[in-house]
């Protein structure tokens, strides 16, 4: 071991104990700070028998309206139910491909891989587009963290005050947080995937757009796919939570049965919502096996 | 033929890399049609000469031109249509793994045609353009694979698609970098065989980095010797004497002694 390498490790020994002693810190001061105690979570009289209802109501959740009478020409419960999880599934699925568009096209503009000067030459030329690369990068870049940063829910509020209680504001929000999470991620995805393939085709005399299309993408398309069979699933779950502010999914029919202490009716939609997520779990992970080549 | 602006030229070229010479004041020229290995132990500078024909690598000092155009003057956009005409060959081939071996092959116009006519044939597998990639795939033995992905391959196979790529390509110059090294001896053979045969059927002017001098003595007519990025000996390969041979391999420190 040389002299250097002999000094610098109880250094660096010390600076991961002190890292460890933080984190501990961080966790105990939150802890003290929110007064957290876990005898809050022993439920007191009144919430006990109202604790058993809830759990009563997992064991036979509801197939007709539990209210003593429903207005004239109301479809059975089943109906709804179903009717609340197609609706679930079409705003996962319009969000998400919106959020598609936003992602392929900002991860694009968001990777350095296709433009950026390795020593061999310049694949934008020495024109414009060499000089205003950079900054549009650096923009893109902005712009995703910023599409990220704000929470789905939040967007919806934000739509919500902007445009009223309409389907293309819900769908506008599912797609701003994922298209900026989906263009980080490719992004990265095309950095990061072997670059053989793209040097061989500038050592040829393939443009940047071509070195994308044909030596990056097809590198980084598997693991693309699969992340966004991923995030399907993760708009799924969104899309019935939007529903806590009025839009026509799950999420809404679960807030007014549970409004209503119908417990038995707030376990068939969970039942119902629980259904379609294993449901797309099990259709994405097959698509994901065929498609990741390793 | 024998126009002296055709052909490759290089005039006192030296390459840096962190202060560290990789190619030291090396002059050689190399007519059109002719096929030369450069030959020498790992870190001689076998790599950097060949990079330095496309442009990949640019001397720290020096002059590189090919057909009479020298490489540190062309513009990016003329660059590109000079490498157009170059085949390449990398040590890992760069093929897309995932991708069938038609479309790997088309791939080698890429620098040729503009992006609506490469991504046809891509995309279509009834293509005109797959006749010639079938003819081509034929002639190396490897017809058969047309439509199969690249990583099913042998590496041998995977080679050939390389070789077919460049040779789609319809490119006038090789450059081929150390194409036998992932390959066993009999495989090695073919492949050095092939590629010198191709070259001279195809008009090509062939340039390889090897490092099996027994291969590059039997197979390809002139061989250039680096040794410690200076050019040991460049001379028709029946003519490479053992001597020559033997300073070639030595290993450093050892002509101190001598």
């Amino acid at each position: 071991m040389s002299a250097e390498a002999i000094a610098s490790t109880p250094s660096r020994f010390s600076r991961r104990t002190r890292l460890i002693i933080t984190l501990l810190f961080a966790a105990i001061i939150s802890w003290v700070a929110l007064d957290l105690s876990l005898g809050d979570l022993i439920p007191r009289e009144g919430g006990r028998s109202v604790l058993g209802l809830f759990f009563e109501g997992a064991l036979s959740p509801a197939m007709t309206y539990e209210a003593a009478s429903v207005p004239p020409g109301t479809p059975p419960l089943i109906d709804k139910v179903f009717d609340a999880v197609w609706t679930t599934l079409l705003f996962a699925v319009a969000g998400m491909s919106l959020a598609m568009v936003l992602g392929l096209v900002f991860g694009f503009l968001g990777a350095t891989s296709w433009w950026r000067d390795e020593g061999d030459g310049s694949p934008l030329g020495s024109g414009a587009l060499r000089k205003l690369m950079p900054t549009l990068y650096g923009g893109v870049r902005v712009l995703i963290a910023l599409m990220r940063s704000v929470h789905e829910l939040l967007w919806a509020i934000l739509f919500l005050v902007a445009f009223g209680l309409n389907n293309f504001s819900a769908v506008v929000a599912i797609a701003i947080p994922y298209g900026g999470t989906l263009a980080k991620v490719f992004s990265e995805m095309l950095d990061e995937c072997p670059r053989e393939s793209a040097r061989s085709l500038r050592a040829i005399g393939a443009g940047p757009l071509k070195v994308f299309l044909f030596g990056l993408l097809p590198r980084a398309l598997g693991d693309m796919s699969a992340y966004s069979f991923y995030r399907f699933e993760c708009a799924v779950r969104s899309s019935a939570v939007l529903g806590f502010f009025g839009y026509p999914t799950i999420g809404y029919y679960l807030k007014l049965s549970a409004e209503n202490v119908h417990y038995r009716e707030v376990w068939t939609y969970l039942y119902a919502l629980i259904a379609l997520i294993l449901l797309v779990e099990l259709w994405s992970s097959r698509l994901r096996e065929r498609i990741v080549i390793r | 033929m024998s126009d002296p602006a055709q052909g490759l030229k290089f005039h006192e070229v030296s390459v840096l890399y962190d202060g560290h010479a990789a190619l030291c004041d090396v002059n050689l020229s190399v007519a059109p049609g002719e096929a030369v290995a450069f030959v020498g132990p790992s870190g001689s500078g076998k790599t950097t000469a060949l990079t330095l024909c496309n442009a990949m690598v640019r001397p720290t000092s020096g002059v590189v031109t090919v057909n009479g155009e020298d490489l540190s003057q062309v513009s990016e956009s003329e660059l590109r249509s000079l490498r157009s005409r170059i085949g390449f060959i990398p040590q890992d081939l760069g093929l897309v793994p995932n991708l069938r071996v038609s479309q790997n092959v088309l791939c080698g116009r890429l620098g040729k045609e503009g992006l609506l006519h490469s991504l046809l044939p891509l995309l279509n597998s009834h293509s005109q353009e797959h006749e010639r990639v079938l003819s081509i795939l034929d002639k190396l033995g490897i017809g058969e694979k047309l439509f199969h992905r690249v990583d099913s391959l042998s590496g041998g196979e995977r080679q050939r698609v390389a070789i077919a790529r460049a040779l789609y390509q319809d490119a006038r110059y090789l450059l081929a970098d150390e194409p036998l090294s992932a390959l066993d001896p009999a495989r090695a053979r073919e492949i050095i065989a092939l590629l010198v045969e191709v070259a001279r059927d195809n008009d090509l002017t062939l340039l390889l980095s090897m490092h099996d001098i027994e291969l590059a003595r039997e197979f390809v007519p002139r061989l250039i010797g680096l040794r410690a990025g200076q050019v040991l000996f460049d001379s028709a390969a029946a003519e490479v004497s053992e001597a020559e041979l033997s300073e070639l391999y030595m290993l450093e420190g050892e002509d101190r002694v001598s």
